[in-house]
């Protein structure tokens, strides 16, 4: 057991000692200087405080916006973290420091920091590419003062120039075989002073770190470990990204908390032919960058969960094990057919995950099991001919008040798989109607066998009403009603979008004017 | 002259009302001491008093209307840790009162509470935790009266605050009754919903052996807090030292609640002897959040086939809660735009203000001018409905033009009238209207899920406050002895980039490089006037203040160099001829070496020049006489157009803006940067919000758990996908311009939104003979339900 640790704050070492274990980064920053005293104030509903924290996904080195309020000290083990101040002072000649100089984005330093933490992010992201993508950077902003086409107009600035050094370096290594196409990567494009000592960051190694009060804090390096530790603490609990519990910290105390962040086997995702085997404790900014090109739902539900901030940190076993009513995740995890796997010491079981929530708003975990992974079927097309089946129409819709960083009135999530014109199967999910999301089996069978279109949906749409139950659970004004009327309406969509497997209609904005540079490119690659 | 002939008159105090004498500065000073001294009431202060800080909640009505039967503290008095309890007969004698300005409003409320959150008690403690405890120890018991909680029944019970006030041209009735067509309508805006951004605390300490206070508050003004923490607790003002807290926007405070709270603070310290901190925990509270007025219009108008409107009445009545604080002004702004850009021939507008038993109402962005002038629009939505024309063709027709006969607005100021269509006629050429308007309707013939709508709305907005005595600003510019300048403004420091617009202008007066500037907003202790950053033109009446100052420093500081360059032998220049610039006095002839700021600075402190000057300007000839309905309000009047085109989503009522083109005249500032675009941005954001997703509090259920406001402001993806902006200046002289007209009238642009739903509804068969009113907001559950209500309706009017 160890009484301290270090981090990284700013370009230098910050030791750690005797700090209780659930303290918030946010907490500890707003006493060590009175230039972070505004992280003392709660703003979970206007995005956070934002940091950066640089760590190693992999075997790549990143950084992440994140909220400060959301991060245990202890996960910093080893970690680097920049605070939008350290940016600003580090190198006045960055590129995100050059850019925001005289600019009025928003009110005051408090909230011009979150602007700086996501600039900075999305000048090492790889895959931000297309001016569209800057809502997605900046969807934890959320205030009535931020000056947002001025932002996107900075971000384009910001990201066109961490374009420019990826392009040139793929220019220049194009003939090398291990040219890195995903940011940093393994070589540092970049060469600044912040990138300088992200590729010194080291593999999560296991931690002990027990505090005044003889609160432990495990973050064990694999799972044999991580099952000893829980046998040995019983009444341990498990703690991934965070996001969740962390918002609970100062409310409820745990004697000894277990990270899951260091095991390996749960840090992983193996892709195979047939499936994509999803870490429990991976990041969903992580999971969107491997399967969302493939499975577009996945990423375009993404867009709509929490903010980028959040994302960064959490999981998909967390997402899980806390059994959000209303997440948006769960109904096209059910529509893929996506199973969990569970594991304990007495071995591992696995379950769909449409079986996965138990009535009364719990799940099947049991409290010595952890979630090892989640696996999600790929269905190519060859793997659907074995199948005799033609297509598989899959997609899912959210609604909320917002585009991020609320709670979502509905989600949908549909799939139905076709043999030429008959539904041999179909999948339809919801969440945010009732204490857990659900499946609405007898809809699903109905459609089972009948022809896809107009007219056998309008006449599955009454078993939807009667059999699918909405409670108000949440009471807000007129709220109940309209979840009910959404339960028909999403699916309308659905057969909207999907009329007939070869006829696909856009979503997305088939404008009548160009808007804006939505569709272009931040940065033009070169052709040659 | 001598001693005996010298008749000074002391200037004496108001009559006292618990001595019933008038008394001088000193003597009351002097009875103060002596009432702390005689130990009446509140212990001396000892330095242990004076180092400890306690907490203070306050007890709130849980009841709109009731009157109060028992109360009781001896049980929570008796708990360990609680100092004090006060109730409104703890208070002193004719304490317990906010003053004349807060209709005589009781601090705490003494037989019965006339809305929800009204302070019936206080409670102080060593901690929060305590007052907590304590709080669930008094006893209170309220026997429930039926209360007026909607702008409908308080019409019903003529329950209204002051007189109705009116604004006229012609004969509206008349005109009415002889048009072609004729038609009644009403509109009721919800209002919006502020809060105080990271929980209400204000920290108030006693200062000079417990006759002053030191007050530590998030607020809008100042100076009203310490006015009336002043009256209230019976100090001169000049004890009382108020620091407040930088806000993150100008709409991170509220105006009426921290002037409570500052003085019932100010009543636990002048008990208790200690500093204390008073929380409002709750963000459900109505003291840590307030609404915008919420606003019905009812009106008539009378048209020709042709679209021409000959003449309009209209009745627009606001909610001002119990009691009225700064609505009497919300109410005039509301009058004051009702024609917006319109010369309706006759035109009869009266406005009054209604008396609920809610809290106060508070000011936003452009209150009372979004609610008259989406009044109006909504006139114009009805008559183009009613003769099948476009709104456009409504509202082109019905300009104020240069070729009509009327270019003044019914209370008499003039409207530039080629400004109106200048930006009309910009917006829709850069929005390619036509072109778009067209294609929207293509777009809807084929698509059955997803409506579009384009539409474009003009405004014109009144700069200044229509309350004469607050367009005036002051500013103290001080130079010290390097040349470094030190500038201080008596505003709230909102964090908007106002400083360095500044810093810009006074280095550019004073010909000063801009790093030996430094400019200290909030400084209220030294500015001899506070200017008010909502409602006001702000910034335009501190750059002219500033303007005022620096020229009377520069013109003695002409002087001084002046004779610097004679005793240089150069004698063949002109006093005028000498310019300050960028850290230099230069003279215009060439060959003169220039002098160094400095060194003028030090040659004129050996002249025993002074070099502190307070610059003060006041916008001329402002004056409104509601009686008479006539005046010159505003400084001037700013002129935009906005053109919105939004989408809306069949399926489940989600509405996205594809595209805002904005046409803004105004925004003269040297610098035509950033912070004015900022500006725009934040108020048309504020406007699209109140429009499309922030709901407010449900009138009729007080207590229905709403969401925190947080959840419900539009985010970053909410945000229009496209925003184009041209930001004309106005003509004439910039310098006689205003100077910050960004902040506030775009919030009335975001009215284009709402028109923009409505032509989207228009095109799956939305119009009045349906009888359903366009909810506001327009939320995703409101939307969705008012296509199920046209679509039921349809389908009732083809089965007749």
């Amino acid at each position: 057991m160890q009484s301290s640790f270090t981090f990284e704050l700013d370009g230098e070492d910050c030791r750690v000692e005797r700090e209780n274990t659930h303290r918030t980064l946010a907490g500890f920053l707003s006493e060590l200087d009175p230039c972070f005293a505004h992280f003392a104030t709660d703003a979970s509903w206007r995005g956070g405080h934002l940091v950066v924290l640089g760590d190693l996904e992999g075997d790549r080195q990143r950084f992440r916006a994140v909220d400060a309020q959301l991060l245990m000290l202890p996960m910093l083990e080893g970690r680097q973290v920049w605070t939008p101040e350290g940016i600003r002072n580090a190198e006045p000649d960055h590129p995100v420091n050059l850019a925001l100089q005289n600019r009025h984005l928003e009110c005051g330093q408090a909230r011009g920091d979150a602007i700086v933490a996501l600039m900075f992010e999305g000048y090492y992201r790889p895959d931000l590419q297309r001016h569209v993508q800057s809502n997605d950077q900046f969807d934890a902003i959320v205030t009535r003062s931020a000056n947002i086409p001025a932002i996107r107009e900075v971000a384009a600035q910001v990201f066109a120039s961490g374009a420019q050094l990826r392009d040139e370096y793929d220019n220049k290594f194009t003939e090398l075989e291990d040219r890195s196409t995903e940011g940093p990567g393994n070589k540092d494009i970049f060469e600044d002073r912040f990138t300088k000592n992200l590729f010194k960051i080291k593999p999560r190694a296991s931690l002990s770190y027990v505090d005044d009060s003889k609160r432990r804090f495990h973050q064990p390096g694999n799972l044999v470990e991580l099952l000893k530790l829980k046998r040995e603490y019983p009444d341990a609990q498990f703690v991934a990204g965070g996001t969740e519990l962390a918002q609970q910290s100062g409310k409820v105390s745990w004697g000894n908390l277990i990270s899951l962040e260091g095991v390996k086997e749960l840090n992983d995702i193996i892709i195979t032919e047939g499936s994509w085997e999803i870490g429990a404790a991976v990041p969903l900014t992580e999971i969107a960058e491997e399967m969302g090109s493939e499975c577009q739902a996945f990423s375009k539900v993404m867009c709509r969960f929490g903010s980028r901030a959040i994302r960064n940190r959490a999981s998909l076993g967390g997402y899980l094990a806390t059994a959000w009513e209303a997440g948006q995740l769960t109904p096209l995890l059910m529509a893929l057919q996506a199973r969990v796997i569970l594991l304990s010491e007495e071995g591992e079981r696995d379950a769909p995950i449409s079986n996965f929530y138990t009535d009364g708003g719990g799940t099947i975990l049991n409290p010595n099991e952890v979630i090892k992974s989640i696996i999600i079927p790929r269905y190519s097309e060859p793997s659907l001919s074995d199948r005799g089946v033609t297509a598989r129409l899959c997609n899912t819709y959210t609604v909320a008040p917002r585009r991020t960083l609320c709670q979502p009135y509905v989600t949908g999530g549909f799939a139905v798989e076709l043999r030429g014109k008959e539904v041999t199967k179909a999948w339809i999910a919801y969440s945010g109607i009732n204490q857990h999301p659900v499946r609405a089996r007898e809809a699903e069978q109905f459609l089972t066998g009948k022809q896809w279109g107009e007219k056998t949906v309008f006449e599955m749409l009454p078993i939807l009403v009667d059999t699918v139950k909405v409670t108000d659970h949440r009471n807000e004004i007129a709220e109940a009603d309209y979840r009910k009327q959404l339960v028909v309406t999403l699916f309308q969509k659905f057969l909207f979008h999907h009329p007939t497997p070869e006829n696909i209609r856009p979503e997305t904005l088939t404008a009548t004017v160009d808007f804006a540079k939505l569709d272009q490119p931040f940065f033009e690659e070169r052709s040659d | 002259m001598s001693g005996s002939d010298d008749k000074t008159i002391q200037f004496r105090l108001p009559e006292n009302k618990s001595t019933g004498e008038s008394e001088t500065f000193g003597e009351r000073l002097r009875r103060r001491r002596q009432e702390l001294i005689d130990a009446e009431m509140p212990p001396a202060l000892t330095w242990q008093s004076k180092a400890r800080n306690l907490s203070a909640i306050v007890v709130e009505s849980p009841h709109a209307s009731a009157s109060i039967a028992r109360k009781s503290a001896e049980a929570a008095r008796a708990l360990g840790g609680v100092s004090c309890i006060l109730f409104a007969s703890d208070l002193p004698p004719f304490q317990n009162a906010l003053g004349a300005e807060y209709s005589s409003e009781p601090l705490l409320a003494e037989d019965e509470v006339h809305f929800r959150g009204q302070p019936v008690a206080v409670i102080v403690a060593i901690d929060l935790a305590t007052c907590q405890r304590a709080a669930s120890l008094i006893e209170i018991d309220y026997h429930v009266t039926p209360g007026i909680l909607t702008l409908d029944h308080a019409i019903t019970m003529s329950s209204f605050h002051g007189e109705t006030k009116t604004c006229e041209r012609g004969d509206a009735s008349k005109a009415i009754n002889q048009s072609a067509k004729n038609l009644r309508g009403s509109l009721s805006i919800a209002p919006q919903r502020t809060c105080l951004e990271g929980g209400t605390k204000i920290t108030v300490k006693p200062l000079l052996d417990g006759i002053g206070f030191t007050i530590h508050a998030s607020c809008l003004l100042p100076t009203a807090v310490r006015s009336a923490v002043a009256k209230t607790t019976d100090v001169p003002e000049s004890n009382i030292h108020i620091e407040p807290v930088d806000l993150p926007g100008p709409i991170g405070s509220l105006e009426t609640e921290p002037v409570r709270l500052a003085s019932l603070a100010a009543h636990a310290v002048k008990r208790c002897g200690s500093s204390v901190t008073l929380h409002v925990t709750s963000p459900h509270s109505p003291l840590a959040g307030g609404t915008r007025h919420r606003t019905k219009a009812q009106y008539e108008v009378g048209f020709e086939k042709d679209g021409t409107i000959n003449g309009v009445k209209m009745d627009l009545t606001l909610e001002g809660g119990w009691y009225a604080a700064n609505s009497e002004n919300a109410v005039d702004r509301a009058l004051l735009h009702a024609d917006s850009v319109y010369d309706f021939p006759n035109l009869s507008i009266s406005a009054k203000l209604c008396q609920t038993n809610r809290t106060v109402s508070s000011s936003l962005p452009a209150e009372g001018a979004a609610q008259g002038t989406w009044a109006t629009e909504d006139v114009i939505q009805r008559v183009a409905e009613a003769t099948n024309l476009s709104s456009r063709e409504i509202r082109e027709k019905n300009f104020y033009t240069e070729g009509s006969q009327l270019k003044t607005t019914p209370y008499g100021q003039p409207v530039d009238t080629e400004a109106i269509s200048r930006v009309w006629n910009k917006a829709l050429d850069r929005s390619k209207f036509r072109e778009r308007a067209k294609a929207v309707t293509e777009w809807n013939t084929k698509n059955s899920c997803y409506k579009r709508g384009i539409a474009a709305l003009p405004i014109k907005f009144g700069i200044g406050d229509p309350r004469s005595d607050r367009n005036a600003a002051a500013a103290i510019v001080q130079i010290l002895a390097d040349g470094s300048v030190i500038v201080r403004v008596g505003l709230v420091n909102t964090n908007d980039g106002l400083d360095a617009q500044i810093r810009e202008e006074a280095a550019n007066l004073l010909g000063v490089e801009e790093e030996a500037i430094r400019v200290i907003l909030n400084d209220f202790d030294s500015l001899p006037r506070a200017t008010s950053i909502i409602g006001t033109d702000a910034s335009g009446l501190i750059l002219r203040a500033l303007e005022d100052a620096c020229g009377r420093l520069t013109k003695r500081l002409r002087e001084v160099a002046f004779q610097m360059f004679a005793a240089r032998g150069q004698t063949e220049i002109e006093m005028e001829a000498i310019r300050f610039s960028r850290g230099a006095v230069r003279t215009d002839s060439t060959g003169n070496a220039p002098l160094h700021f400095k060194e003028v600075i030090e040659g004129a402190l050996r002249k025993r020049v002074s070099l502190i000057e307070n610059g003060y300007h006041r916008t001329p000839n402002l004056w409104w006489d509601p009686e008479l309905g006539a005046g010159w309000p505003f400084t001037s009047f700013t002129y935009a157009t906005a053109v919105a085109e939004i989408q809306l989503d069949a399926f489940t009522g989600e509405i996205q803006i594809l595209r805002v083109d904005i046409a803004h005249e105004g925004s003269p500032s040297a610098n035509q940067g950033d912070r004015d675009f900022a500006q725009l941005m934040r108020a048309f954001t504020l406007g699209s919000g109140w429009m499309l997703s922030e709901i407010a509090t449900d009138p009729e259920n007080e207590h229905a758990d709403l969401c925190p406001i947080e959840e419900r402001i539009p985010g970053f993806a909410d945000a229009p996908f496209q925003i184009v902006t041209d930001r004309l200046r106005p003509r004439g002289s910039p310098k006689t311009a205003p100077g910050d007209p960004c902040g506030e009238a775009p919030v009335l642009l975001a009215g284009s939104v709402r028109e923009a739903l409505l032509e989207a509804l228009r095109s799956i068969g939305f119009n009045t003979n349906l009888n359903i009113d366009l909810p506001l907001p327009a939320t995703p559950p409101q939307i969705l339900t008012l296509l199920k209500e046209i679509s039921k309706k349809q389908d009732k009017k083809d089965a007749n």
